[in-house]
Parts: structure tokens; sequence; C-alpha cells
């Protein structure tokens, strides 16, 4: 049971958005789609949910293509950067369009969460401020019972009392009902910690599809003085560096091996790799 | 292909027919204002084809205004776009009887109201065209007018879908073009008629001839126009509205 990806293309006139992408996203995991902007992850995520055709390649959800496949389609959710509700529509009449489109809608919780977040029901959807445009999105993600859940830039315009409570509820209904979580965001550090695995894509195409703690055990900081660092890096696959007065410090690919005095060496996060990677692919 | 229609069809019919009910309340109150005046006034007063025509135009514009906003949803909610596009003609249909037979009850009581007032008459589109010398319509004529009508806001409503769907797709300059060249075309198409001598009395004569012919005609309307919607549809990108 999953989200097979394949071979999928997107072009638009000139522009190959995504190129030749295979994935495939397992049942009840934590995906992070990260990648910078224009990287393809809108793009893939609008094809996952039938807004945007293909120019090749085919998607299929648990064994079912998409394709006017509504059993396939009812299957995930989105909660993307933009509205896709009728302006004029309340909170209130948005909860319960979703109670007719998915029997399994916690309208209960929803209001609960409502409440929690400060979001009037009887406020208009134009009405709201980015933050609660967001707020608003996120609580009928959270309350809709599908096997797929997937968060376009989930946290966008949201304070950090309000992301740090997203995070929070997250892990509850993922605890209480597992299901597959796709975030797609820019925050990684912050990020991070829910995400079991991670796919980057740049340039339309995927670097990496492997668990985060793979791509994190497999790369370390290493820093110290700027001479001892060099010497240390020569002969070793430096992803990227960094000089701040005398003292330097390198993200290396590899084992670690064995510390020489005066370096220091540490963990590298999600986002460190990341950036790593992404400059290590500018200079290509 | 497994469809989820009745979510889709129980949200559009819902959306619709509040539409609907809003624009039947502003009729009554233009048709209760006319008889005011038709109290006050001594001369002759004649309303025709005001519940078909205004709820004719009130379709199409709910065409221009809800597929657009009616597909976006459907696909947040887990809806293909087939099966949006399909309840949503449902939807309408029922929508459209619906409120022809609302619109014949209404005429029906007006009419009857108003037998004895000899400077007020009431009749729809229909009335004009084949029951001109009735004045209390009966009740198979107002079944043939209500079907009459049935059919002229469900092609109505689609012709609408046509243009959102249209301007929908066209970058800028298209639409810059096509918004030039529909007028053109509407008011071009009776002169290239006249210059190629195509004579169009023997079709007028025919559609003139039985009110059936007319249904026809708006039911071929709307099955031509409705498969041009989804030509544009099946593989637009639906966003957002920015």
């Amino acid at each position: 049971m999953s989200i097979e990806i394949t071979d999928l293309t997107k072009d638009y006139g000139d522009a190959l958005a995504l190129d030749s992408v295979t994935l495939t996203l397992g049942r009840d995991k934590i995906y992070g789609l990260l990648g910078n902007n224009g990287a393809g992850k809108s793009t893939l995520l609008s094809i996952l949910t039938g807004r945007q055709y293909p120019s090749a390649g085919k998607v299929t959800i648990d064994g079912e293509e998409i394709t006017n496949n509504d059993s396939a389609l009812g299957k995930v959710y989105l909660v993307a950067e933009q509205n896709m509700f009728p302006e004029d529509m309340k909170v209130s009449s948005a909860f319960d369009a979703a109670a007719i489109f998915y029997p399994g809608f916690d309208r209960t919780y929803a209001e609960k969460l409502a409440n929690k977040f400060g979001l009037s029901l009887k406020k208009k959807i134009k009405t709201l401020s980015t933050g609660y445009a967001s707020i608003f999105r996120l609580i009928l993600g959270l309350s809709v019972d599908v096997p797929y859940l997937i968060f376009d830039e989930p946290v966008l315009g949201l304070d950090a009392q309000h992301r740090d409570m997203f995070y929070r509820l997250l892990l509850e209904r993922y605890g209480e009902k597992p299901c597959t979580v796709v975030i797609s965001t820019h925050l990684i550090a912050e990020a991070a910690d829910l995400i079991e695995h991670a796919v980057i894509l740049r340039d339309g195409r995927i670097l990496r599809d492997c668990p985060s703690e793979e791509l994190t055990m497999n790369a370390y900081t290493v820093s110290g003085p700027t001479e001892l660092v060099d010497r240390y890096l020569e002969g070793r696959h430096a992803l990227s560096s960094n000089i701040l007065g005398g003292l330097k410090s390198a993200c290396v690919a590899g084992e670690r091996g064995e510390k020489p005095d005066g370096l220091e060496f540490s963990r590298v996060s999600l986002q460190d790799y990341f950036i790593s990677l992404m400059e290590e692919e500018d200079k290509k | 292909m497994k469809m989820n229609f009745k979510p889709a069809f129980r949200y559009q019919f819902r959306s619709l027919l509040r539409g609907g009910a809003k624009s039947i309340i502003i009729i009554l109150g233009v048709l209760l204002i006319l008889l005011l005046f038709m109290n006050m006034s001594a001369s002759n007063s004649s309303v025709t084809g005001m519940f078909g025509g205004t709820v004719a135009i009130f379709l199409f514009v709910m065409g221009i205004v809800c597929i657009r906003g009616d597909l976006r949803l459907c696909l947040q909610f887990g809806v293909s776009r087939r099966t949006s596009f399909l309840s949503e003609l449902t939807a309408v249909l029922a929508v459209s009887a619906l409120l022809s037979v609302v619109g014949e009850v209404i005429t029906g009581i007006v009419q009857l109201a108003t037998a004895n007032v000899p400077n007020f008459t009431v009749s729809d589109l229909c009335q004009l065209d084949f029951f001109r010398d009735t004045r209390v319509l009966g009740f198979g004529g107002h079944m043939i007018s209500a079907l009459f009508n049935s059919a002229l806001f469900f092609s109505s409503f689609i012709c609408g879908v046509f243009f959102s769907l249209l301007f929908w797709r066209l970058n800028k300059f298209w639409t810059i073009v096509a918004a030039i060249s529909i007028p053109f075309i509407l008011n071009g198409f009776p002169i290239l008629l006249h210059s190629l001598s195509i004579d169009l009395s023997p079709f007028m004569g025919w559609l003139n001839s039985s009110p059936f012919n007319f249904v026809l005609l708006w039911l071929l309307t709307a099955a031509l126009v409705g498969l041009v919607d989804w030509l544009l549809l099946r593989r637009a990108n639906i966003k957002a509205k920015t």
C-alpha cells in the first residue's frame, strides 16, 4: 500500500518542472519533501492530487491510477499553500462541506482546534489573515480521515507558538491514526525532528531519497583551526565549508574515523546537510 | 474508475439551489411591485417572459461563476474533475427542472389571480411563442412550458461554463483576441449568412412549429457546448484563485 510515482515528467513549454521522477511513498511514515524554490515540489504534489496532469509518467495510489479516479484521489488530502475554497465561504461552511465529502471528517475535533488556535468559525475565508488562512487549512487537514496527508508549506505566515502547536498536533494525529504524512517545507530545521524519510529534489530531479537518519549519519561536521581542518579534509569529500576568523568548519561526507587532536566533530543536522548538498550541486 | 458522485452532487445542488431561491425571491419581489403599479395605473400592462428570461440569464451567470470554484473545491476534497463536471451538469439539470416547475406554479397562480383583471397579462417565453391566444395556461401548457424552460436553463448554464473555461484557459493575448472576436462573430454571423445567400427561414419555421423543436435545439446546443467544455477542462491546470 503506497503512492507509486513512475517516470513522472512535467514540462511547461521549454521549462522542465519534473524530469523522470520515480518515487515510492510507503504507508505510515513521515516524509520530508525538500528542495530549493523551483525544485518541483509543488508541481509534484499538484500532480499527486489531480490538480495538474503530467506530461509523461504515471501515479498510482494503492495500486490504482489516479486519473479521474475518485477512489484513489479520495485517499489523499493536500493542505496546499493556496486557498482552493470559495472566497465567500465561511469557515463553518467549509467544515460542513468537508463533512459531505469525507464521512470520517471529525467536526468536533476541527471545532476544538479552531477554538485552540482562536479561529472564528463565523469568519469568511477571504477575510482571514495569511496566518489564519494557513491555520484554517491545517485544521481541515488534521481533521480528515485519510491514509495520505500532504502538507505544502504548512506553516506559512504562522507565528512561532502556532507553528509549535501544529507540529505537536501533527505528531498527536500521527500517533493516534497512523498515516503517511508528506511535509514539503523550507523550514527544515523546525520539521527535522518529525521527518523520518527525506526526499530531496533539485531542478525536477530526485537527488536523495532515503531515511533522514541515513543522510545525517553519512555526514558530519568538522571544526577547528583553518590549517588543521584543511589538512584533515585532504582526500576527503567536503560537501561545504565556512571560515570565521581563524576557525573553519566543514561538512564532510563519509565515515567519521578517528578524531585528530585540535579538531571537533559534531553530528550534521538535516538542514546543514541540505545546504551542503545544494552548495555542492551549485558548484557542478 | 470509481466515482464519488454523490457528495459532489449534494454540494453543487445545494449551492445552485440557494442561488436559484434568491433569484426567485427577486422575481417575486419585482412581480409584486408590478402588481402594485398595475393597481395604480389604468394603462395595459403585460409581463412577458419574465421568469424564463430572468432565470436563463441568472443560470448563464451561475455557469460563469460556479464552475471554477466547484472544481477547486471538489479537487481539494478528493473528487476528480470528471466527476465534478458530471455532477455539476446533473445538479444544474435538477435545479433547472425544479426552477421551471416553481416558475410555472408562480406564473399559474398569478394568471389565475389576475384572470379577471382586464389590463394585466403575465406569460412566459413558451406561451408567448406557442400559446399566444391563451391568457390562462392549462396544466398541459404549463408542463410544456416547464420542459421548454428546463432545456433553456440547462443550455444557458452550459454556455456560461464555456465562457468561464475559455477565458480560464487562454493566456492574456488570446483572451483579448477572444474578447474582441466574440461580438464580431455574433454580429457577423447573420451578415455572413446573408452574403452567402443562406436562407434560415425554413429552419426558423421548423423551430417555431413546435416547442419541442426548441427543446431539441437547446439540448443539442447543451450537448455540443458541454463537449467543448469538457475538452477545455480535461487537461486544465486547476490552480487557486489569484
